[in-house]
């Protein structure tokens, strides 16, 4: 055996990797050369003192910061991955689309007046089995808001402040949404679409509520 | 169940071997449990901020790369679809950050060894013998330095290397035959 094989076997005799009749052909090249021999006394010694090597240990607060850290970044990647997935009602990027969503609606009723004029006494047949069930949606909204709006304002301090003043930027564009539709259904109550947005922008505020509760309960 | 007072016994990096135990406990770290989070944590620290020793030589700069690196398990853990794989899927994300640094200390500037070894967080037990290894296994390349501390010092099998490192067998195996080889000339050298 050469000594350049002898060399590979070593590296994996000190692993106890070689077969049997491998390292009876290695023992019998080792008898007869030293610069082996060392070779093979060397890794040895290597590979036993490397076992000692790690030992070293973080400090005790280290945990502490890297809770903090992944925390935050779940945070910020949940909000930003809803900002991008169609949940407009967060962070200042939005209040324009929100803004947009309120023209929509300021421009479609109008449109819908003069399209569904409001005659008294005339051939509108309201749907009132549909009216019936967005009232009782509306109320069930209405009850969704008012507990949210009670979890949120035992934790609003948890909150960072210029968040919450995103937030409530936000709610206040819905809540205008909210009263021009219901301005609206006051004049004209059968008026389908009205009642069709009016749950549309209820609907968009639980889910900015429950994103604000949400927010509150993991600071 | 443990008796009131008694302490709940934490998970060693021992447990992480057994299958059912790793998936359950990735599971509940996906789920965003930060008990479990914890637990990884407390059995992975002392061999992740070994391997960023080895890279940095600074104990301090080896806790800010070993913060780095649960960072990163943490934020991504629900991307990983094997929890099976979860030991590899961590290594690698270790030693790329490590190599990720490596390069970057590389393009700033290069420690000189002396200076290393005396900013370097050795007590006073350690003897010179030690010291020396240390000293030989900074002197490697990068891929070598990670083979070695990973085989030698944190017995993993060239098998585990590979899969780590998404290379063959072969080579893991060829790369610390010649960490070992350059390891002895440079303590030969001393």
């Amino acid at each position: 055996m050469k000594c350049s094989k002898a060399k590979k076997f070593i590296n994996d005799y000190v692993d106890n990797r070689l077969e049997d009749d491998q390292v009876l052909i290695l023992e019998s090249h080792l008898q007869g050369c030293k610069d082996c021999r060392d070779l093979l006394g060397d890794m040895e010694a290597i590979v036993n003192n490397a076992k000692e090597l790690g030992n070293l240990n973080p400090s005790e607060d280290l945990w502490n910061t890297v809770k903090r850290q992944v925390l935050k970044k779940n945070r910020e990647g949940r909000t930003h991955r809803k900002v991008f997935s169609g949940n407009f009602f967060l962070f200042p990027r939005v209040p324009a689309f929100a803004l947009s969503t309120l023209l929509a609606i300021m421009i479609l009723i109008p449109l819908l007046y003069y399209v569904f004029p409001h005659r008294p006494n005339t051939n509108i047949d309201p749907d009132r089995t549909a009216l019936i069930n967005y009232k009782k949606a509306e109320q069930e909204y209405q009850s969704a808001i008012e507990a949210l709006d009670k979890a949120i304002e035992a934790r609003k301090t948890r909150v960072n402040p210029e968040l919450m003043a995103v937030f409530k930027r936000n709610l206040a564009i819905i809540d205008e949404s909210i009263r021009s539709c219901k301005e609206s259904i006051r004049k004209t109550p059968e008026l389908l679409e009205a009642n069709r947005l009016l749950l549309i922008c209820y609907r968009k505020k639980v889910e900015l509520l429950n994103e604000i509760k949400d927010i509150a309960m993991q600071s | 169940m443990n008796s009131p007072g008694e302490k709940k016994r934490q998970p060693e990096y021992s447990d992480f071997k057994n299958k059912d135990f790793l998936i359950g406990i990735v599971k509940q770290c996906q789920d965003g449990n930060t008990d479990a989070m914890e637990n990884v944590y407390i059995a992975y620290k002392s061999p992740l901020l070994n391997l960023t020793y080895r890279f940095t030589k600074d104990f301090s700069l080896a806790e800010d790369l070993l913060q780095d690196i649960f960072i990163k398990i943490f934020t991504n853990i629900k991307k990983l679809k094997s929890p099976e794989a979860f030991n590899s899927w961590l290594y690698r994300i270790a030693v790329n950050t490590c190599m990720s640094f490596g390069r970057k200390k590389k393009r700033t500037k290069e420690v000189p060894l002396d200076e290393a070894e005396s900013t370097g967080h050795s007590g006073d037990s350690e003897n010179l013998i030690r010291r020396q290894l240390e000293q030989a296994i900074n002197t490697l390349p990068p891929r070598q330095k990670i083979v070695f501390q990973l085989h030698d010092v944190q017995g993993f099998t060239n098998a585990e290397i590979a899969e780590i490192m998404k290379s063959t067998e072969g080579t893991a195996k060829s790369q610390l035959f010649k960490a070992r080889m350059k390891i002895r000339n440079f303590l030969r050298s001393l």
